[in-house]
């Protein structure tokens, strides 16, 4: 992690999520800069830019207006330029063969939005250093599924 | 048309720093281990220049001592998960032994940088080598629990499920369905 | 059977009749014959009679000539040699009569010519006589007389002889004529009775029959009008059509179905199409019909009628052929007014797809129900935790309790509307079938279960599960729905036991399986050793919210075991449950195999 910060992304159209989410993070003793958007036409407006600084890590919920959580996940894997984002959906619950599906569509890992803060805290922190492992020991950013 | 293909990554870093660093110009020897050894002094700014040539390769010239040991432990865990002999080494031993450090010390400056514990750091390995020998499709998931030194098929899923969340056999399908549709 | 000996009898009663009139016209010429015996026999006596007067007649008429002769040789009377003349004429014709009738004869045919002769030398003598009788001297007078009477001698002799034989003759056929005479009326008793019993005969067979032919009418006559009834009852009607003659008979009753009176009109085919049929459905028909006559039956069909009143009605119509005894093919009908069952039936569809409809909305409600419900929970609970986490200090006792009493309230609810979720997806999942190791369903199911197995203790054994088309998702449900329940309800203390048992049975070996058939199954047990329940339950435990125990001892929605029920409803299988209270529990599930 040295001096690296780890750049995080959150799309999800609920206000008290986001808090949670940046909350969690302050709270995390790692170093992070988290940004947050509201819907997916915001988010793919910003990856879009040219001088994007792309996130190490993307949480995407399903169920945003606008443009959803899918509609995000496909864009964003049929463009080279993301192929380095480690994509997470951070979604209520679905059912075994929905989740499947988002990976097979291209979804690195699968979170379910926790009820409690500290098992939030707890899964943040896991995926981030999970993906960091990924990131810095070589592993194969392909067979990189990870569900929570 | 399709045309498969296995990586001798060992071969292939070798290969690569070869030709960078005899392009490089400056007399060099590979000694293993991530180590390079340069027969003259070369100045900064052009260790700047091959270290942004390597970081085109995802080659990182590591600064740090801690850095450089860490990367060691690394590299000797990714040894022993990959290796063709079946590890019946103790890990703590075997790093221990090899990288010349008492465990303990070597586990907490893994995990200072890292963020990570070194029992971890294997599982993580050995479930990465799992994944590649899974989609290989060549071994039984018993054939490669027993390759992976796990007591059972069940011990095996049961890490294979902790440290990923899905089942061996969901990963599967999710690959191949995966390559499906890029067809 | 009776049909078959009524048919018997025409070529029977031909038979017998053509025999009887054998045997009789054999007895008429039996009959035939003898009269002719008798009136032959008749004629042979008269014959006899006859000759017999015949040869007197001779003797006499040759007596009379000697007599004649003599009185001329005495008297020389002129008048007499005429007379003489004349019965030597008579004589002549007389013997050649006799000549006549007795050629058959050959004995009396020897005696008449010896009698010519003699009588030819008679009337030499005569002759000589006459001629000479005025010369004669006395004792030439008496030489003819004597010549005369001995020829006359001679004669008589003859005669005599003549007689006797035709006498006897006489006799013998007499008798026979008596005898066959006698005869006769035993020949006409034969025939009589011959005749007598032939009728007899004739008349009981035919009285029999007659008999038969009666009952038969009245059994049939009493199930035409049964028929009728039938027909009425059961909004029917019949039909005949002669394909030769194109004649076409309605029942009563098929009148009445049209609307119309029995016999109200007379009904041809062409009619039939024109007048009642439906415009719609007359194409379909006539081309049913066309094949019909063709092929001789008609399979069901179905087609709307106009009645009479204007009122349309569904029609059912089925049609087979028969050949009648005049070789002609008839196709016999039966329609059926069907308005009632086809409108029956539409509504019923209508009901179904308002049903299915309304389900559909229902299933789509309880899942999004249950989805959305999460949502507003997770917040809550998110920030009950923030709040215990950091504020719970600065809180009264009252309202730590207060807040912790939430937080279970809502981890209840949590819980509940999980399990719905998890409820609704196996009705609303597709229910797409693949082939599926079981065992692998089961590992997972395990690996699932990996925190509270460990926690337990638990040991669990399993057959090799087989493979089945399934759809995988729910089954692993399932397992997991039932490992569960086994590890939630096990003993205190007691590490938990399960063992999972296959078997393939067939659904008539298997009293549980409600159908009788070879249709195979997997039966897949679940034992465990836990704290079972009391079998009276053994139904209500897979009903929705039901529970047998409180939510304080055990932990529990009540849906589990429904959503078990619901998964194996999908594989169109059965599950039942066993139990004894302490004594674990076994759920028994088939699942067919396809």
């Amino acid at each position: 992690m040295e001096k690296d910060y780890i750049h995080i992304i959150l799309a999800d159209d609920d206000e008290d999520d986001r808090m949670f989410f940046t909350d969690a993070f302050d709270e995390l003793k790692m170093k992070t800069k988290v940004q947050t958007f509201n819907d997916g036409v915001e988010l793919m407006n910003y990856l879009m830019t040219e001088n994007a600084v792309l996130p190490h890590v993307l949480f995407l919920d399903l169920n945003m207006p606008k443009k959803n959580g899918i509609e995000c996940l496909h864009e964003i894997k049929a463009n080279k330029r993301f192929d380095d984002i480690a994509i997470a959906i951070y979604s209520t619950s679905s059912s075994e063969e929905h989740i499947e599906e988002t990976f097979v569509n291209g979804a690195n890992i699968y979170i379910k939005k926790p009820n409690d803060f500290n098992t939030l805290k707890k899964v943040l922190s896991d995926v981030v250093t999970i993906n960091w492992q990924y990131h810095t020991s070589g592993l194969n950013k392909d067979n990189f599924l990870l569900r929570m | 048309m399709k045309a498969f293909l296995k990586f001798d990554y060992n071969l292939l870093t070798k290969k690569i720093l070869e030709d960078k660093l005899t392009s490089f110009g400056y007399k060099f020897s590979i000694l293993g281990f991530g180590e390079i050894e340069f027969y003259e002094n070369v100045p900064e700014d052009k260790i700047e220049e091959l270290r942004e040539e390597f970081l085109e390769y995802g080659i990182t010239i590591i600064e740090n001592q801690k850095s450089v040991l860490v990367q060691k432990i690394k590299d000797a865990i990714h040894e022993m998960v990959y290796g063709e002999e079946i590890l019946n080494v103790k890990v703590s031993v075997y790093l221990a032994e090899k990288l010349n450090h008492s465990y303990g010390y070597l586990s907490n400056l893994f995990s200072d940088i890292t963020f990570t514990s070194i029992e971890n750091y294997v599982i993580i390995q050995k479930i990465e080598f799992a994944k590649q020998l899974i989609l290989n499709n060549k071994l039984s998931l018993t054939e490669i629990a027993f390759r992976l030194n796990y007591s059972s098929v069940a011990h095996l899923s049961t890490q294979f499920k902790n440290t990923t969340g899905i089942t061996p056999s969901a990963f599967q399908r999710i690959i191949s369905k995966r390559r499906e549709k890029k067809q | 059977m009776k049909i078959l000996s009524i048919h018997k009898s025409p070529l029977f009663l031909k038979i017998v009749f053509v025999l009887a009139i054998f045997i009789m016209l054999f007895v008429s010429a039996l009959t035939y014959r003898h009269m002719d015996s008798v009136t032959v026999s008749s004629e042979m006596v008269a014959h006899s009679y006859k000759v017999t007067i015949e040869i007197e007649q001779l003797y006499t008429t040759i007596k009379d000539l000697e007599i004649e002769r003599r009185n001329y040789l005495l008297t020389k009377n002129k008048k007499l040699p005429t007379q003489i003349n004349f019965s030597k004429l008579i004589i002549k014709h007389n013997i050649d009569y006799l000549k006549k009738i007795t050629s058959d004869n050959p004995k009396q045919k020897k005696l008449i010519d010896t009698i010519e002769k003699l009588c030819i030398e008679k009337f030499k003598i005569v002759d000589y006589g006459l001629n000479n009788n005025s010369s004669f001297t006395q004792d030439e007078l008496k030489e003819n007389l004597l010549k005369g009477k001995k020829i006359m001698e001679q004669i008589s002799f003859k005669i005599n002889e003549m007689l006797a034989i035709e006498n006897k003759l006489l006799e013998s056929r007499d008798k026979k004529n008596d005898s066959l005479i006698n005869f006769t009326p035993k020949f006409i008793y034969i025939t009589l009775f011959v005749t007598i019993a032939i009728i007899s005969l004739a008349f009981v067979k035919i009285s029999r029959d007659l008999q038969e032919l009666q009952t038969n009418n009245e059994i049939l006559d009493l199930k035409n009008e049964t028929n009728k009834l039938a027909e009425i009852v059961g909004k029917s009607g019949t039909w005949h059509l002669n394909l030769v003659t194109n004649e076409f008979i309605f029942s009563d009753n098929k009148f009445r179905l049209l609307g119309y009176e029995p016999e109200e009109f007379k009904p041809t085919l062409e009619s039939y199409f024109e007048k009642f049929v439906h415009p719609e459905d007359l194409e379909t028909l006539k081309q049913a019909a066309e094949k019909m006559i063709v092929e001789g039956h008609l399979p069901t069909i179905i087609y709307r009628v106009e009645k009479k009143n204007g009122e349309t009605i569904f029609i059912k119509n089925i049609a087979n052929s028969f050949v009648n005894t005049k070789n002609e093919k008839i196709l016999i009908g039966t329609t059926t007014d069907v308005t009632e069952e086809i409108q029956t039936n539409k509504n019923l569809e209508d009901r179904n797809r308002e049903l299915e409809a309304n389900n559909k909305e229902l299933q789509a409600f309880n899942y999004v129900a249950s989805h959305d419900l999460q949502e507003p929970l997770r917040k809550i609970q998110t920030f009950i935790s923030r709040l215990i986490d950091k504020e719970i200090n600065s809180l009264s006792e009252n309202g730590k309790q207060y807040l912790i009493k939430i937080k279970d309230s809502s981890e209840r609810m949590r819980l509940l509307i999980d399990d719905l979720l998890q409820f609704s997806r196996t009705n609303k999942a597709e229910k797409v079938f693949v082939s599926t190791c079981l065992n692998e369903l089961l590992e997972n199911s395990k690996l699932e279960l990996t925190q509270i197995i460990e926690d337990k203790k638990a040991i669990i054994t399993s057959d090799s599960l087989p493979h089945l088309n399934v759809i995988p998702f729910q089954i692993q449900q399932l397992f997991t729905n039932l490992i569960n329940n086994s590890l939630k309800y096990s003993k205190e203390n007691i590490p938990p036991k399960i063992d999972i048992k296959v078997k393939k049975v067939e659904a008539k070996n298997e009293n549980k399986i409600p159908f009788n058939d070879k249709s195979k199954f997997y039966k897949i047990t679940f034992t465990d050793n836990g704290i079972g329940f009391d079998p009276q339950y053994s139904e209500r435990i897979f009903m929705l919210f039901n529970r047998l125990h409180n939510k304080d001892e055990y932990s529990g929605t009540g849906i589990g075991l429904a959503i078990c029920k619901k998964i194996v409803d999908n594989h169109k299988g059965f599950i039942y449950a066993d139990g004894k209270p302490n004594n674990g529990a076994k759920f028994t599930i088939y699942l067919p195999i396809i």
